[in-house]
């Protein structure tokens, strides 16, 4: 993110919640968007032959009898519907490979998962009579899946089980293609279906309901169109570091290994719970130097956070600073880098450039992993800056393993050090007409919603600020209240607040109402709780003393 | 059931006068030959006349049929080799041949269709009564160019004793018959009766059968959904009553006969389970499903003459015509949910010509008309009226021990179906071709090979079904229905297929026997297809007509061995095993229903008028399943005996006999039943009965 345009975000949605503590904890505000977890709930086109008729698309829920509009509300999957992506090649059109999570809400009903059909019931049979005989069809095609669960990769299906294979109607692991649609289904039919996501996320997905009119409304083929929106709680909030120096430190306590992203002016950071994120500033070509061919060949994009300093971008080294003289062999700890997992296409490249601008390989994915290849020593007591490259934008998880031998006798391997970033990209947040909104969120409410600096329900609130808050730009609700929900037990102070993906959130305090001071770094929000505990940041004010709060939301 | 002592009353009065009637005739009815036939003849003949198909097939005579008899076809010929049942309940079994059925075995009666609609669906029955036959053919394998597409399979022709083709060789003959089965408290009887002089004969048959449900061991579901009720001991809905009449007549000369007949059929039956296929919905509350049973009724009229050498350059022209009105209701409960309405005239013109040099054979040609409808609840196929003709020849080539044999038909169907606001027709031209070649390298050895072109024109539920199939617990959604944009339906395509046949068969001596390996390859195999597993209506699952590439094969082996012969005793081994293999080549799955192997052991000794034979029958376990469609289904075995005794009481022939089946009292279903996991086969039988032949 440009200074200019974090400073711009920041100026039109910061938002001063402030709340003194004699608020105590208020209820969060009803929220746009719920989240249905359980329960059981068909999509439900809808059709009637009449002035006013035609297609519409509802969620019909079996506990009340109702039909409600789809667009606000997400059909959630929680940690109870995660799965293992099976190694049968009967379903390879998942699109996850043996072992992968995968989230499934059954075809059967299942506790604490919610039971999800399809029912042709509302359609107008009349509509669609056959001239010939019997009752009329409609067909059922998959048009568009999009959100931030297909921008981290996952892959959208629905397919039934029965005695033998999977029968998979729709798959977008190969695609959207002539495949995914289904026909002729008789008025009324019912069907439940697995329905299966590959990552966490949220996926608008569009159908096409079709059918043929009876001779006497015309006979001719009419469609309609619907969306339905899942969304997966699979992500966690994570730090979002964008800018400045910061190292992944290896330090060697208490006989163990343990990393943290040390980022300059913050705490140690655990670096799974981290993402550090490059904007467009990363994007260069491979070098025409044959030297750099391991980048790809030559004119090729590449993404690279650079070894050196620059404004914009994350300065990102590799460190084992703390780790005294003589604790290791040779003063050094082995980083070896074990697993990549990125966009389709997508490498990893770890190198520097000498005073004479020639390349020195440090680590690559690109030719395949190899503990010996792909390893490099870190002196303890220093620390070093390279450049990161990658071969596609996206989103990537390295995975090291750091290790070495200890002077004292016997070595000593980590446990896996996951260290994650956003290339370029950050799923939840896709703006390419840059109006500050996620393309998604516009795509879901409408052509109304897209302008943020309108108000099109009225309530006083501008696109930009529902979007921010997460609220229905559609639909004049309360204003936001008790977004920010303070604790006090003892001298523990602790708020917390719900995030929605694709913001930034950062709680600052302050005793007088002029002077803020950040409490927590940016968190990018995923959708879940966010508790913020005082662990000597300042969140708790000294005795006597009156301490405000607020929370600041932007876009990344 | 009130009828029911009426009858044995009237049959034991008739028999009584009959008696005292028959002792005024001087010669008495010869019986000796009766009691040699074996329990299978198997007709391939080394050098048989021009125009009998070489392709396996299989007669079943009416002396066989005593120890074979069912309620139904299906089951009573479920037994020959490479033919099973549909077992679906004693009311409506219909043979099924290597794993074809339906559509793809033509039922026949006396050589013409049966009228009846037992072909579009499992439960509905075939409207021939068993007991009082002449012969059964059984044509297995493609009998396309005698009988058109709908024989791909194979051909079941039944002749009946309606029209007398012959004088009686006294002023009254005829024979009656009592039986009693304990499986299912059934009891028949029966009279057939010829009476005439000189060149007249006139026959009237009745019969009336009564059975209740049928025991079977165990219970009757094999995966019981909670709540749901599982019987045991009797399987509800089991049930069957047949009142059968025919009355015809015979005028006979030198040069030739005719005949007529004029028949009622009437059967009334219970559909097993049929509530647990679906469910009725007022205002979205599923209905209670009351039991549902069958009721049908077929009145039929036929013609029959033959011509023997006409002219010189035929040896025989022979016309066959039928009309029949077919009435079939389907009730819940006292309610008459659905109606069916089939009238069907058909009509057949064959002769065989002189021998031209080595060559000799037949030709002829075939006509049918039908009208179709249906009423009510569960109706899935729209009215139709549908007109197929077709001409053919079968021609052979004796070249010394060779006969070649070449064989076509050309064929139109026409159906129109008719519509709510319009209606459709079609129009489909189906060829057929074979050739085959019989070797008799020595005598009594018979090598044989047959290969065909096929078409079968796809059927008016294959095109037009749009509903619920409830016997088969379906919503079938035909090839005729389409959405524009969307690539499925549009109509079917004509079924091609190729087949070959391998037969090698032992028809003298001690040792006989019969091996046939036979294979088809379906271009466009048409078969239902699952919408998918989760897709329901009315909770019936969504089936749509498709034509994939699927492929048949297996063998069909009997044998049989003379033990012992001499004189007035024998003692014979027979033994039968089939296999077939069906596969959905697109799919790369089996297809679905097809029969597991089967092995069959019957020893049988016969000595004097006495006849004693012990049996075991082994079905494999079937675990080559279609998937979505069908469950595993697990092997049994049934040990069987039989003791008849037949003897000369004041000049007639007389018989006794005791049969039991399913002695050890195994729990068996059959892999080829669509109701199979809710309808075990019935369990220990004994069956008694008597028959007097005047």
């Amino acid at each position: 993110m440009s200074s200019v345009r974090l400073n711009l975000c920041r100026q039109l949605v910061r938002l001063a919640l402030v709340l003194a503590f004699a608020l105590l904890a208020a209820p969060p505000s009803a929220r746009a968007a719920q989240l249905l977890l359980d329960g059981h709930y068909d999509v439900s086109p809808i059709f009637t032959n009449a002035p006013g008729g035609g297609w519409s698309f509802k969620l019909y829920d079996f506990a009340t009898l109702t039909r409600f509009d789809p667009r606000p509300l997400d059909i959630g999957l929680n940690a109870n519907a995660r799965l293992l992506a099976p190694g049968s090649s009967a379903f390879a059109r998942l699109g996850a490979v043996a072992g992968q999570p995968v989230w499934v809400m059954p075809q059967i009903q299942t506790a604490g998962v919610l039971f999800f059909g399809v029912r042709t019931d509302d359609v107008q049979p009349s509509a669609f009579a056959s001239d010939f005989f019997g009752p009329g069809f409609i067909a059922l095609s998959l048009v568009d899946v999009r959100g931030s669960g297909p921008d981290r990769g996952g892959a959208f299906s629905m397919y039934q089980t029965g005695l033998g294979n999977p029968a998979f109607h729709f798959s977008t692991a190969d695609g959207i293609t002539s495949s995914d649609q289904l026909a002729p289904i008789p008025l009324p039919a019912h069907a439940h279906y697995n329905w299966a996501f590959t990552q966490p996320g949220e996926y608008q997905v569009t159908f096409r309901f079709t059918g043929t009119l009876a001779a006497e409304f015309g006979g001719t083929v009419t469609n309609g169109l619907g969306t339905i929106n899942f969304f997966v709680q699979g992500e966690t909030n994570r730090h979002f570091l964008a800018d400045g120096h910061m190292d992944l430190r290896v330090d060697f306590t208490n006989g163990a290994f343990a990393a943290f992203v040390d980022a300059d002016g913050l705490p140690d950071l655990p670096p799974d719970t981290t993402l550090i994120r490059g904007n467009s500033l990363l994007r260069a070509t491979v070098p025409a130097n044959p030297a750099f061919a391991f980048l790809g060949t030559s004119g090729a994009p590449v993404w690279v956070f650079p070894q050196s300093n620059t404004p914009g971008l994350p300065y990102i080294g590799l460190s084992a600073e703390q780790i005294g003289p003589g604790v290791l062999q040779n003063n050094r700890v082995k980083l070896t880098l074990t697993a990549v997992n990125g966009p389709p296409g997508g490498g990893f490249t770890l190198f520097q450039v000498d005073a004479f601008g020639s390349p020195i390989l440090r680590l690559s994915s690109l030719d395949g992993l190899d503990p010996v290849a792909d390893s490099l020593l870190l002196s303890t007591g220093l620390h070093d800056h390279y450049n990161w490259a990658f071969t596609q934008a996206g989103e990537y998880t390295l995975t090291f393993l750091a290790s070495g031998t200890l002077n004292s006798g016997g070595s000593v391997t980590s446990a896996p050090i996951v260290l994650r970033f956003a290339v370029d990209r950050v799923a939840g947040f896709v703006d390419a007409n840059g109006n500050g909104l996620d393309d998604h969120w516009e795509a879901r409410h409408g052509a109304t919603a897209s302008n943020p600096a309108t108000d099109p329900d009225g309530d006083g609130r501008s696109n930009r600020i529902e979007y921010l808050l997460g609220t229905d730009p559609l639909v004049a609700d309360a204003p936001a209240s008790g977004l920010l929900t303070p604790q006090r037990t003892g001298n523990m102070t602790q708020l917390s607040f719900d995030t929605r993906e694709g913001r930034l959130y950062r709680v600052m305090y302050s005793d007088n109402l002029q002077t803020w001071q950040p409490a927590t770094p940016w968190l990018l929000g995923a959708r879940e709780r966010q508790s913020i505990t005082d662990t000597g940041t300042g969140l708790t004010p000294p005795p006597g003393v009156r301490r405000f709060y607020r929370l600041d939301i932007t876009t990344p | 059931m009130a009828g029911w002592g009426h009858l044995l009353f009237s049959l034991a009065l008739s028999g009584g006068l009959l008696e005292a009637f028959a002792q005024t005739i001087t010669n008495s009815h010869p019986t000796t030959n009766a009691v040699t036939l074996p329990t299978v003849v198997v007709t391939g003949q080394a050098l048989p006349p021009g125009g009998d198909v070489i392709a396996p097939n299989s007669v079943v005579t009416a002396e066989e049929l005593k120890l074979k008899l069912q309620s139904s076809l299906g089951d009573t010929l479920g037994w020959q080799p490479g033919v099973s049942s549909t077992a679906y309940g004693p009311g409506s079994s219909r043979p099924v041949i290597r794993g074809f059925t339906g559509n793809r075995v033509r039922m026949l009666h006396n050589g013409l269709g049966t009228g009846d609609i037992s072909f579009t669906s499992p439960d509905h029955g075939v409207a021939i009564e068993p007991l009082f036959i002449r012969r059964i053919e059984v044509l297995r394998g493609p009998a396309t160019i005698l009988h058109g597409g709908p024989a791909i399979g194979g051909a079941v022709d039944v002749e009946t004793k309606n029209i007398p083709i012959a004088p009686p060789q006294r002023t009254v003959e005829g024979e009656v018959e009592t039986r009693f089965a304990s499986v299912s408290d059934e009891k028949v009887g029966a009279i057939a009766a010829t009476a005439g002089g000189g060149p007249v004969a006139f026959q009237v048959n009745a019969l009336k059968r009564a059975a209740n449900d049928y025991h079977f061991p165990g219970l009757a579901r094999n995966n019981p959904t909670p709540g749901q009720s599982n019987p045991s001991g009797r399987l509800p809905e089991t049930w069957v009553e047949t009142d059968t009449y025919s009355a015809g007549a015979g005028w006979f000369w030198p040069q030739g006969r005719a005949g007529l007949a004029v028949s009622t059929y009437e059967s009334a039956y219970g559909v097993p389970f049929h509530s647990d296929a679906h469910q009725h919905l007022i205002g979205g509350v599923v209905q209670a499903n009351p039991p549902v049973s069958i009721a049908l009724r077929q009145n039929r009229f036929d013609f029959e003459g033959e011509l023997f050498s006409p002219v010189a350059a035929l040896e025989s022209v022979k016309y066959r015509a039928a009309y029949s009105e077919y009435r079939h209701a389907e009730r819940e409960g006292a309610l008459t949910a659905t109606s069916f309405a089939n009238n069907e005239f058909e009509t057949r013109l064959e002769a065989r010509h002189a021998p031209l040099g080595a060559l000799s054979g037949r030709f002829g040609a075939h006509f049918n008309d039908t009208s179709f409808k249906s009423a009510g609840l569960e109706v899935n196929t729209p009215p139709t009226l549908a007109q197929n003709w077709a001409v053919f020849l079968l021609e052979d080539l004796q070249l010394g021990p060779v006969r070649l044999q070449i064989g076509g038909r050309w064929g139109e169907q026409d159906i129109l179906a008719i519509g709510r606001t319009r209606n459709v027709a079609t129009n489909y031209t189906t060829k057929s071709f074979s050739i085959g070649a019989a070797w008799e390298p020595f005598d009594g050895y018979e090598v044989a090979l047959v290969g065909g072109v096929h078409q079968r024109a796809p059927t008016t539920q294959e095109l037009f079904a749009n509903g619920p199939h409830v016997a088969t617990g379906t919503y079938e959604i035909g090839g005729f229905y389409t959405i524009p944009g969307f690539p499925f339906g549009g109509g079917l395509g004509l079924e091609r297929s190729m087949t070959y046949e391998a037969i090698f068969r032992k028809t003298q001596g001690r040792f006989t026997g019969e091996l046939t390996f036979f294979r088809y390859d379906f271009d466009n195999y048409i078969f239902l297809e699952s919408l998918g597993p989760g897709w329901e209506l009315n909770g019936l699952p969504i089936f749509r007509h498709v034509q994939r590439p699927a492929r048949f094969h297996g063998l069909e082996v009997e044998a049989g061995w003379d033990l012992l012969v001499r004189e007035r005793e024998k003692l014979r081994l027979t033994g039968l095993l089939d296999w077939i293999h069906a596969q959905d080549l697109e799919r790369a799955q089996p297809l679905p229903r097809i029969p597991p192997i089967r092995l069959g052991m019957r020893l049988e000794y016969e000595w004097r008028g006495w006849t004693a034979g012990v049996e075991g029958r082994h079905v494999t376990a079937q675990d080559r399943i279609q998937k979505d469609r069908e469950l595993p289904t697990p092997a049994y075995t049934f040990l069987n005996a039989d003791l008849r005794y037949r003897f000369d009481w004041k000049h007639r022939a007389a018989s006794f006999f005791v049969q039991g089946t399913n002695l050890l009292d195994e729990q068996a279903r059959s892999h080829v039943s669509v109701i199979k996991e809710v309808a075990p086969l019935p369990g220990l039988n004994l069956a008694v009965g008597m028959n007097l032949k005047f």
